[in-house]
């Protein structure tokens, strides 16, 4: 095996194909007047990104020089996953307590977590930042550009009570 | 005329023009953070520009926002020998160099005169073509309007760095992603994985692009150790003077007309452009020796190339529909979004408003690239400062403006949901060697190639011999020799290497 990655990335992709394929039967065949059918350009595309990862694979399989890839778990591939777990948190948590509060509960350990040095002083100027980072946020997209935001009972109370007597926005 | 002298009127009203300045500024500021490219910048700002009233308003801030950053691309490339674009890559064979012998304010000066030049003569260009090609593009019928979509389609040859092969397959991934979902060519729900509020094709690539531009990027910086090396602060203005400005003179002449050339070649963006136009410059330049070692004819041609290609490579996207790169993959499907349609029938617009939209896009262009030569030479100061950011502070918040903006593009957090999965997707196929480049061109120009194939066979009731017309023929074999010619070119590539 000369390029494994290849090798499993193309078996995947062929899995995939595979199973689009399979989705696609459903799809009604009978085209009008000679025209394309639903199924014919889904499934065009699934044979050919098959046909097209098993060169992969063949290639992977038996020629070439190894290829040149970044690291598949990079320096701080631990930190990167305690990331992304935030971020699926920060999407979930949101339509339960609103913009800010998810913000917040985003922003602040995910600031800290990617800190160089976490000083005390270095903490509080992350803390600040988010703080006024989330209100910036709210009242210049939410308000000024009426971009529409998940409003939780914070929210309600800003936009209602504290920015709507700063301006209406555009 | 009419339209021009309207949208003047509009574009130099205080909230347009502000608009506009605000994207400029942020252009300039994303473009010189490494990592936050112009194509990323424009992914992340196109669900709040669509809402902005006149729309015109949310336009100028995208074409602002990609004019500044390429300009801005050149600050980071000077100051700490790290290009914020792609694009920038030549300008640090040169600027750097200049900045570590102390000269990096005339550097950064020098680059915004060559930027400013290559984006006014590109503009330009652009005026003069776009009518006649897109008046000759109205003749295409609906099966050469397939071949196009082909022959837009072949280019994921050129633009996929490293193989060919998976940028096929990203491409015709981004097909598959597309299709998935509502088709309005048949009226069915096709690949929906049983999920039922997939929103429609056009609402749904947002959020498609964010995820695969920024979220993709944000994993990935947050993976790495960053260092930076140089000095990014305390920078006082000079300019160059009268002899060094004569000095220039031709490099801005050579690297305009290569600019513009490589920009409208599809495929070939800003870097290729700053290459070509660096080796043309220092082949006639007097003093060739000085290439690499901190030439100003360097800095000029790298940045003065890669700002001409903003106007080339709107030539086939705004008269063909075919965005030549990421980044006018990513400006069609705004403009799109605004009502507008690239393509041989934008200027026929009966709308007087998409009119106005029209002629605004070409008199933005004229004017964002002027504007943005003061605050390029006013702003070095603060500019260069902003390269000093912690990360710490920039991806969060960028995860912030990509949730909101993934979001509002639907209303609901499907769009959130989605744009996750394709974060989490192009950081998985990135691990892998597969560029995300492909996947958007599939994504806009696949619904295109299916909707004409499909119209081109209803009339000719099924007899696909009967379609080929001269003009569909060149279409076809261009887009042979464009999907083949780089395999060939990888094949000699590797045989050299083998070779030596």
């Amino acid at each position: 095996m000369k390029k494994p990655r290849d090798i499993i990335i193309g078996l995947a992709l062929i899995g995939f194909s595979a199973v689009i394929y399979v989705l696609t039967l459903d799809l009604p065949v009978q085209s009008s007047a000679g025209g394309l059918n639903p199924a014919s350009f889904p499934r065009a595309l699934a044979v050919f990104i098959a046909l097209l990862s098993l060169l992969l694979v063949i290639r992977g399989l038996v020629r070439g020089p190894e290829e040149k890839h970044p690291p598949l778990l990079g320096p701080l591939f631990l930190q990167m996953t305690a990331f992304f777990a935030l971020m699926l948190i920060y999407i979930l948590l949101m339509p339960l307590v609103g913009y800010i509060v998810s913000t917040l509960l985003f922003l602040a350990p995910s600031v800290i977590m990617i800190m160089p040095r976490r000083s005390a002083r270095d903490i509080l100027l992350g803390l600040v930042f988010c703080m006024a980072a989330s209100l910036a946020v709210f009242y210049i997209f939410g308000i000024f550009l009426k971009v529409p935001l998940i409003e939780g009972p914070v929210d309600e109370f800003l936009h209602h009570q504290l920015f709507a007597r700063l301006g209406a926005g555009l | 005329m009419t339209e021009a002298m309207a949208a003047l009127e509009i574009l130099f009203t205080v909230k347009v023009f502000a608009f506009m300045l605000m994207g400029i500024i942020g252009g300039i500021m994303a473009g010189a953070l490494p990592g936050l490219t112009a194509t990323m910048s424009i992914a992340l700002l196109v669900p709040f520009t669509y809402r902005i009233d006149p729309p015109i308003a949310g336009l100028m801030v995208l074409l602002g926002v990609y004019i500044g950053a390429m300009h801005g691309g050149a600050i980071s490339a000077i100051l700490i020998r790290t290009p914020g674009t792609p694009a920038a890559a030549a300008t640090c064979f040169d600027g750097y160099p200049l900045a570590r012998k102390g000269q990096a304010s005339l550097a950064l000066n020098i680059s915004a005169i060559a930027s400013t030049t290559g984006g006014l003569f590109s503009t330009v260009v652009l005026w003069s073509v776009a009518m006649p090609i897109a008046a000759f593009a109205l003749k295409f019928g609906p099966f050469e309007m397939f071949c196009l979509a082909v022959f837009g389609l072949s280019i994921i040859a050129s633009i996929s760095e490293g193989s060919v092969i998976k940028g096929f397959i990203m491409g015709a991934l981004g097909m598959l992603f597309a299709a998935a979902g509502r088709s309005t060519i048949f009226d069915i729900d096709r690949i929906t994985f049983g999920i039922n509020d997939l929103p429609e094709s056009g609402l749904r690539y947002i959020p498609l692009m964010i995820g695969v531009f920024a979220i993709t990027e944000a994993l990935s910086q947050v993976e790495m150790k960053t260092v930076i090396e140089g000095r990014v602060a305390g920078l006082k203005n000079v300019f160059p003077t009268a002899r060094q400005f004569k000095q220039i003179v031709p490099a801005l002449g050579i690297s305009s007309i290569v600019g513009v050339i490589v920009g409208a070649i599809p495929g070939a963006g800003g870097d290729i452009a700053g290459f070509v136009s660096y080796d043309q410059t220092k082949k006639a330049s007097s003093k060739p020796e000085e290439f690499g070692k901190g030439s100003i004819e360097g800095v000029t041609a790298a940045e003065c190339a890669n700002n001409a290609v903003i106007g080339g490579a709107m030539i086939p996207m705004l008269t063909l529909g075919i965005p030549g790169d990421s980044v006018t993959a990513i400006l069609l499907g705004a403009m799109i979004i605004l009502g507008l349609r690239p393509g041989p029938t934008l200027f026929t617009e009966t709308d007087p408003e998409l009119r106005r939209l029209v002629a605004g896009l070409f008199v933005g262009l004229f004017t964002a690239n002027i504007l943005v030569f003061p605050l390029r030479l006013l702003g070095a100061p603060l500019f260069s400062r902003v390269i000093a950011l912690s990360r710490h502070f920039l991806w969060p918040l960028v995860v912030v403006f990509c949730v909101i903006g993934a979001y509002s593009m639907t209303s609901t957090m499907m769009g959130a949901y989605i744009m996750i999965v394709f974060g989490v997707f192009g950081y998985v196929m990135k691990k892998f060697g597969f560029p995300p480049g492909p996947l958007i061109l599939g994504v806009i120009l696949g619904p295109i190639a299916e909707s004409n194939l499909h119209r081109a066979l209803l009339i000719s009731k099924g007899h696909i011999l009967g379609l080929f017309s001269p003009l569909a023929a060149i279409l076809l074999a261009a887009s042979l020799f464009s999907a083949v010619f780089p395999f060939v070119q990888e094949r000699r590539k590797k045989k050299q290497v083998r070779g030596s």
